[in-house]
């Protein structure tokens, strides 16, 4: 199928994102297959047009959203795909659409996670199980409520392809949603996930009871050193101050997102069972990794380390934050 | 069978390397032609491709280049005249003039090519480099010419040469090698042709063809002539253009990955991403020209020494001008007989080989092929590669998007580079000598550390400790396809890795870089230790090696 015929646009995964942002590509006047490899959903969505459990504010999900279970049905009808899966199902997802999809496609994610000592981002790994190489992230403080809404909401887009970039913005701005966009792709998503190990550190701060400033303190360090990391791995620093850094961790902070409200527990109730209960809320594991990866590159990380041994269950949560507020004695 | 199925495969393969003097001509006025479009592009966004700051930067370095050289002024006339007229002359005449300077920069680049002279220079010999020291009589300080066909079984020609055999009817090779010495030079051009591949044009730096040693030879391997002295925008623009014309003319290729010799002995980490670009561009052009056959396949190359020729003048201008860009060296090992001798001497004599290993083809866009030369996905799927270039249902042009498919491909190059790096004793123990010297000895800054550590002892129970636990290491790497090692270092046993790289430390340079003496290993040249090691450098061991130390001091 030529290219001037993929005009639909393709949303994988229909779970509160997906479906959301199904409703509002639809909404602005685009063609939408939206995949799901779960065939109840399909037939829930396609019999009621809503998803009670997922999105309950959204009353009737757009005419121009179209459900499917075929993998193949993407990739034939579309030439720009977002995959918002979450972490969990995403490599069985997106492995069944990859054989189908070609340099011509055009995948912009927003899953914030980091894998292995190598720190690799999603954009890499999409790369790497496919033929795909226009690829782009998405990230900031927006929000599915916010958008059905039509309350403001802000993203920015990474890509180091300019007509990635234009094709979002194509498809996605609006009066209430504003675009941004930079050709850093690995700062995008470096700093979208490391915000979430800030975020959960503020979240301990605060379960801790340990007062204003210290979350202030805290918030500015974790932010610093995310930046830090992000610079080492070839992301660019000004990068984490826009969006999808300083953006989404005042928003995450602000909204009690997973990410604070999983460290707000584990703060007051130094229990570390909390966290899987919270499988949204990726900063554990970036948390992990990011140790790991520091460690063999000789890059001091006080406060994810604090972070990830308050989580492991290597220092009591109080001594781990508590250290990092200790001057010089 | 036909007659030519007798032949020896290395004399079936005509390169269209052979029809490059019917067409130099043609090539340059086009060339010409695109050099000027293509400044009429970058020029619209950037200020420093407008044809005046292009010409007056042109006539700057030009008549810098002259005075170093001591030309007399009547010789710099020309580039006078232009760097006083350039901001004045009208558009057109401007332009006039750019096209000028683009032709004599490009028909001064490209070279002649004789077929006949090809399969003389690299049949007569078993190593190109003998036929440079015969050209020269020199056959009497290697003790006689018969020691030479030796040199061949020293050099390992390594990679899936039948794969690419068949490629090369297929599309067109351009290779890339990794770059330690000039040795490379004859080295790449006597593998390829050696292995049954067709001769390649490349941009091989001038000094080559005023070196006595090399000028025949390279000549006749269809090299062209690349000045880096002259360090501007238009030469470059000149020479990308030139590359990519002959690429898509299905000239198979050459370049080296970072254009220069690595200067720390470290696999290239930054490449060249302007000839690059060139491979990419071919590419897309052929395509988007509706070419029958514009398939162009790229061929990473990496070249592992034990000892490199020039390890002297290399590490000595890296510790000169750390952080201080780019130099070029004049003169070096390569241009003095002896030390060519002698390397060869030891290479021959003390089992220091030389491996040539050609990693996996892929095309332009990192894709693997299959062995009709298609590209294959990851998921083993036949791919299409046209649709890479699509735009609104077309392939077309698109010069953003085609410089980050350029990235990525140089990105994909390193990690072949990394993957096939192939390490041996010397480097490996090199490498835990100079980190534990760093380590142990924190407070001192890196340039300290080569002036203080020069006859500095360590203890060979220290030192083996250090190696056993770097084996450790490696063979995690090793196991997990990051690294190869040498036969000699296959085993990593501790003990035969220290004998191995005494014997290393001890050939070739003069003095040895470092000695085992009454249960002591003593350094004498620091900096060449770090320069061996160097070759482990990228994987990150370091830290990890810091690691188990367990104790002193980072300070």
């Amino acid at each position: 199928m030529a290219e001037s015929q993929r005009t639909a646009i393709g949303i994988i995964g229909a779970g509160r994102v997906g479906i959301g942002l199904a409703h509002v590509v639809a909404s602005h006047g685009h063609r939408v297959l939206l995949f799901t490899s779960l065939e109840d959903r399909a037939a829930e969505i396609r019999a009621t047009r809503h998803a009670t459990q997922i999105v309950p504010e959204l009353a009737s999900l757009h005419a121009g959203v179209e459900v499917t279970t075929d993998p193949a049905a993407l990739p034939a009808a579309c030439t720009l795909l977002f995959v918002t899966t979450s972490r969990d199902y995403f490599p069985s997802v997106f492995e069944r659409i990859a054989p189908e999809l070609d340099g011509a496609h055009q995948v912009v994610h927003a899953i914030h996670t980091l894998d292995g000592t190598g720190l690799r981002r999603v954009s890499q790994r999409l790369i790497s199980l496919s033929a795909i190489r226009q690829v782009g992230v998405m990230a900031g403080p927006a929000h599915v409520a916010d958008m059905l809404a039509g309350r403001p909401n802000a993203v920015v887009v990474g890509s180091a392809y300019p007509r990635v970039v234009a094709a979002v913005r194509a498809v996605f701005a609006s009066r209430s949603i504003v675009v941004e966009s930079t050709s850093d792709i690995e700062g995008v998503e470096y700093a979208a996930a490391l915000s979430q190990v800030t975020t959960l550190l503020a979240g301990m701060c605060d379960g801790l009871g340990l007062g204003e400033a210290a979350h202030s303190i805290l918030v500015t360090r974790g932010f610093a050193e995310a930046m830090r990391v992000g610079q080492a791995f070839g992301a660019s620093p000004a990068t984490f101050s826009g969006l999808a850094g300083l953006g989404r961790t005042i928003d995450s902070v602000r909204r009690i997102e997973p990410n604070y409200a999983l460290g707000q527990i584990v703060g007051r109730t130094g229990s570390r069972s909390a966290s899987e209960s919270f499988s949204d809320a990726l900063g554990p594991e970036v948390a992990a990794a990011v140790v790991k990866a520091a460690a063999l590159r000789g890059i001091p990380v006080p406060m994810t380390q604090a972070v990830h041994d308050a989580l492991s269950g290597a220092t009591p949560v109080r001594d781990a934050v508590q250290r990092l507020l200790e001057g010089d004695r | 069978m036909s007659l030519s199925d007798l032949l020896p495969a290395t004399l079936r393969t005509r390169s269209p390397i052979s029809r490059l003097n019917d067409e130099r001509e043609a090539i340059c006025r086009e060339v010409v032609e695109r050099v000027a479009r293509r400044v009429a592009f970058e020029s619209a966004t950037r200020l420093e491709y407008t044809v005046e700051a292009l010409l007056s930067e042109a006539a700057h370095v030009e008549l810098a280049r002259m005075e170093e050289r001591g030309l007399p002024a009547d010789k710099q006339l020309y580039w006078r005249k232009l760097a006083q007229t350039v901001s004045r002359a009208r558009d057109e005449d401007s332009l006039e003039e750019l096209r000028r300077v683009s032709e004599k920069y490009a028909t001064d680049a490209i070279g002649h090519f004789s077929q006949a002279a090809y399969w003389l220079a690299t049949g007569l010999v078993p190593a190109g480099i003998a036929l440079a020291l015969s050209s020269e009589a020199r056959w009497s300080m290697l003790g006689g010419g018969g020691s030479l066909s030796g040199l061949a079984d020293r050099v390992r020609i390594e990679g899936n040469l039948e794969h690419l055999r068949r490629l090369a009817q297929r599309g067109t090779l351009v290779f890339v090698p990794t770059h330690s010495s000039h040795m490379d030079n004859l080295l790449i051009g006597w593998a390829i042709h050696h292995a049954g591949l067709p001769a390649v044009a490349y941009g091989a730096e001038v000094s080559l063809f005023d070196n006595p040693l090399t000028a025949a030879f390279m000549r006749n391997l269809g090299a062209y002539r690349v000045d880096r002295r002259l360090e501007h925008k238009l030469y470059k623009v000149v020479l990308t253009e030139l590359s990519q014309c002959l690429i898509e003319r299905g000239y198979p290729g050459l370049f080296f990955a970072a254009g220069k010799r690595s200067r720390t002995n470290q696999i290239e980490q930054q490449l060249k991403l302007g000839l690059l670009g060139s491979v990419v561009g071919a590419y897309v052009r052929n395509v988007t020209t509706g070419m029958v056959r514009p398939e162009v396949f790229v061929v990473p190359v990496v070249i592992n020494y034990t000892h490199v020729l020039e390890a002297n003048t290399l590490i000595e201008d890296h510790l000169r001008h750390r952080g201080k860009g780019r130099s070029i060296i004049e003169q070096d090992e390569f241009h003095q007989p002896a030390r060519v001798a002698r390397f060869i001497q030891d290479a021959l004599d003390k089992e220091a080989p030389i491996s040539l290993r050609f990693c996996n083809p892929t095309d332009v866009f990192g894709n693997e092929l299959d062995e009709l030369g298609r590209s294959v996905g990851p998921a083993g799927q036949v791919l299409d590669t046209r649709r890479y270039l699509w735009v609104g249902g077309k392939p077309a042009i698109d010069r953003d998007r085609d410089r980050q498919y350029t990235h990525e491909l140089g990105g994909r190059l390193v990690e072949t580079f990394m993957r096939n790096n192939t390490v041996s004793p010397l480097h490996i123990v090199s490498f835990a000598l100079y980190e534990h010297l760093r380590r142990k000895h924190g407070s001192w800054d890196f340039y300290a550390l080569f002036r203080f550590a020069r006859g500095l002892r360590i203890s060979t129970s220290v030192l083996s400790g250090e190696v056993e636990r770097l084996a450790r290491l490696l063979r995690r790497e090793a196991d997990a396809g990051r690294i190869r090692l040498s036969p000699e270092a296959a085993a990593l046993d501790p003990v035969s890795l220290l004998r191995g790289a005494a014997d290393g430390w001890a050939t070739y340079h003069k003095p040895a870089v470092a000695e085992l003496v009454e249960g002591y290993v003593q350094v004498s040249e620091p900096q060449l230790v770090y320069f061996y090691g160097n070759r482990l450098r990228g994987y990150g061991l370091e830290n990890e090696l810091a690691e188990g130390t367990g104790g002193y001091g980072h300070g």
